[in-house]
């Protein structure tokens, strides 16, 4: 249909496309905060030029940590169905590369993709569901997903052979989880599947190695993420957000865009999560999914929320965000009298304390924020008046979200009354 | 053909005898029961090729019922919904879209966080998941075109909250336009309008129809829509009391009976 009637209009030719994405990508012309973007990519390079190796654990972590933020931002900030449990995604790809490579000796660079691909059929069973659940019911499923995955854990701690197919013979290990899979990189001798040099050196180059992975990983999620939410299908998932019925009357099928953020979301996540256990995390429930199963799900959603949601950048900006407040909270040598805490004790409630001003004060997020900011300056630089964008003071992302939720809690209340 | 499984009480069920190739769109005996609420009541109707039809009636009386029904939103009770011969009955929304049957809502809501021309480039956009269309910039000029066309031109870079009434029906419309279809239901297109925005709109829907649309459009009474119409259809109760050309319609005691007290025809 709408290829027809776009050649009412003529000029629809593939060169022109091509031109409009060079045109896109070329760094000298590209608005200001494209350019102010992969500057910070930049800094993100040079990061380890200014730090000793055995410092590089937290900018790692830093790097995964933003990825997790990026793949839930493509399902949840972009279509609103809200997922409070998306470590069960990476948890899916992690242990399964690391079972794969413990107890069945397959070397990581097949694991890997096994696992993302195992974390894409996760999506797949929760985005099923998805479709016929409202919001408040698929909040319960996303909580659920993980602790079930945790007690799975346990259950099978000694062994998974279920009709005597050996998934996993030595089991899933419990709490302490399946032990310490094969590294991607390690020093001359580890028994990595790339060893690098012996000695002092050899952890030098491993830390860096692991460092620079994570950070290619993330620049291809970045790279991909973008890609999708800035072209056509974008457009679909923030308009399921604002209105499914739109969406219908538009001649679009918002459950096959919908499966599909689900399924995009939990193999980037799943991908992340294996490559995570194969470089700085040991596979643990505690390691992977967070303190009561459900931290680092939590961690993940306000990483988005402090960066900005339905940004896929936003979350970058969040995790950087998120480990600094981490880091200087640690830092202050500090002990609140009275109480006789020190609140370097405190964590999570400062981090918390930061979502929440970011929540009242700047529900958009750091980054729309700092755009509204730079688009002001810029204007007055040229004399103008800065009138705003659409919507960018009325509904954020985030605002969209939550009256999405509470319409539908509504509805839900309405029908038991 | 479903017959109607609900009131098994009467003996003989009502059959319309309209085939499916009657017309574009054929509605045979299409009924919607809300609890114990008969909507719909057994209405069958066809609709010709680049015929404009009024479809009138009281407030309540079950119009917007029935295009959630013909229009997928709703899944009939009981009854047949044709279009372009094929059995259509049920199927999903966006599938009656993507086979040329578009509509309006008349509790619209745009999206808000769009400009209009966004909005509009939305019906724009391929059903599909993976594509470059739209980054040469083609579905935003077919997008601004139809824009002009229902008389937004000045609008595009607006959000909708800052459209006046007139415009976010003008906007409910070029939404639907963009879809591309064959068979296009408006639900209330003149709600609210003053008799000149009435005039503009009558004029872009008839000159649709000249470059082959066919259409069903909602009214309350038939006033706004005597330059539009070829043919109007009464219901009342969610069943059809009249059926003719205006003329005829505004003559019928039946009509006149439905309306008296209350609006006029
Ligand atoms: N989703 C629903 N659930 C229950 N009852 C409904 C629903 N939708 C419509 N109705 C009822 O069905 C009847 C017909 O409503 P409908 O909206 O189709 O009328 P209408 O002819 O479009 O009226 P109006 O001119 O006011 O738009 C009304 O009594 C209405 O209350
Ligand atoms: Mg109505």
């Amino acid at each position: 249909m709408s290829t027809e009637s776009e050649s009412l209009v003529g000029g629809a030719s593939q060169t022109e496309r091509r031109q409009a994405v060079l045109r896109k990508l070329n760094p000298i012309t590209m608005p200001l905060r494209y350019q102010i973007g992969l500057l910070g990519l930049l800094l993100f390079v040079l990061l380890p030029t200014q730090l000793f190796p055995d410092q590089m654990g937290g900018p790692t972590t830093l790097v995964f940590l933003a990825i997790f933020g990026m793949s839930w931002d493509v399902v949840s900030g972009y279509t609103g169905q809200l997922s409070f449990g998306h470590a069960f995604f990476f948890a899916v790809g992690g242990y399964t590369s690391a079972i794969l490579d413990l107890q069945h000796g397959i070397t990581p660079l097949v694991g890997i993709p096994i696992g993302m691909l195992l974390a894409g059929i996760g999506g797949l069973l929760i985005g099923l569901p998805a479709l016929r659940l409202r919001g408040p019911y698929l909040s319960l499923v996303t909580l659920i997903v993980p602790i079930i995955l945790s007690k799975l854990f346990t259950l099978f701690n000694n062994g998974l052979t279920p009709l005597g197919i050996p998934i996993a013979p030595q089991g899933l290990g419990g709490r302490n989880g399946p032990g310490l899979p094969t590294q991607l990189f390690g020093i001359d001798g580890s028994g990595a599947v790339f060893e690098l040099a012996s000695g002092y050196e050899g952890i030098q180059q491993t830390a860096l190695a692991n460092y620079y992975t994570a950070l290619g990983l993330m620049v291809l999620v970045l790279i991909v993420l973008l890609a999708v939410t800035r072209s056509s299908a974008g457009s679909v998932f923030t308009a399921i957000r604002e209105d499914e019925d739109a969406v219908a009357a538009a001649g679009l099928d918002g459950a096959k865009f919908k499966l599909f953020a689900f399924v995009l979301s939990a193999v980037v996540g799943g991908l992340a999560g294996a490559m995570w256990v194969h470089t700085i995390k040991s596979p643990s429930p505690l390691g992977i999914l967070g303190q009561d199963d459900i931290q680092t799900s939590i961690d993940v959603i306000i990483i988005s929320i402090l960066g900005g949601t339905g940004t896929i950048v936003g979350p970058i900006i969040g995790a950087v965000l998120f480990a600094v407040t981490g880091l200087v909270i640690g830092a202050i040598d500090f002990t609140i009298p009275v109480v006789n805490v020190a609140v370097a004790d405190l964590r999570p409630l400062p981090l918390l304390a930061a979502a929440m001003a970011v929540l009242v004060f700047a529900p958009g997020g750091v980054l729309r924020v700092g755009i509204r900011t730079g688009r002001r300056v810029l204007a007055s630089a040229r004399g103008e008046e800065y009138e705003g964008g659409p919507g960018e003071d009325e509904d954020s992302a985030l605002g969209q979200i939550i009256e999405k939720y509470r319409t539908e809690l509504r509805e839900i209340i309405n029908e038991r009354r | 053909m479903s017959t109607d499984q609900q009131s098994g009480e009467r003996a003989t069920p009502t059959r319309s005898g309209l085939r499916p190739q009657d017309g574009v769109l054929v509605a045979d005996d299409l009924r919607k029961e809300f609890g114990g609420l008969t909507a719909v009541d057994d209405l069958s109707f066809a609709v010709q090729e680049q015929e404009i039809l009024g479809f009138i009636g009281p407030n309540g009386a079950g119009k917007s019922t029935t295009f959630n029904c013909i229009t997928g939103f709703y899944k009939p009770t009981s009854g047949d919904v044709w279009f372009k011969g094929e059995d259509v009955t049920g199927l999903d929304s966006h599938r009656m879209v993507q086979k040329g049957m578009a509509r309006t809502f008349q509790d619209f809501a745009p999206l808000s966080d769009r400009t209009v021309v966004r909005n509009v480039a939305l019906s724009l956009a391929p059903d599909k998941l993976f594509t470059l269309a739209g980054v040469g910039g083609e579905t935003r000029r077919l997008a601004e075109e139809i824009c002009r066309r229902v008389g937004l031109g000045d609008q595009l870079h607006q959000t909708p909250s800052e459209l006046p009434h007139a415009g976010m029906l003008k906007l409910e419309l070029a939404k639907a336009i963009a879809t591309n279809p064959d068979l296009m239901l408006v639900d209330e297109p003149f709600a609210g309008l003053s008799g000149n925005e009435v005039q503009e709109l009558t004029e872009v829907l008839l000159s649709l129809r000249d470059n082959g649309m066919t259409l069903i459009v909602v009214d309350h009474n038939m006033r706004g829509l005597l330059n539009l119409i070829d043919r109007a259809f009464v219901i009342q109760f969610g069943a059809k009391i009249a059926e003719g050309s205006p003329d005829e319609i505004t003559d019928d005691p039946k009509v006149q009976e439905a309306y008296l007290g209350g609006d006029e025809i």
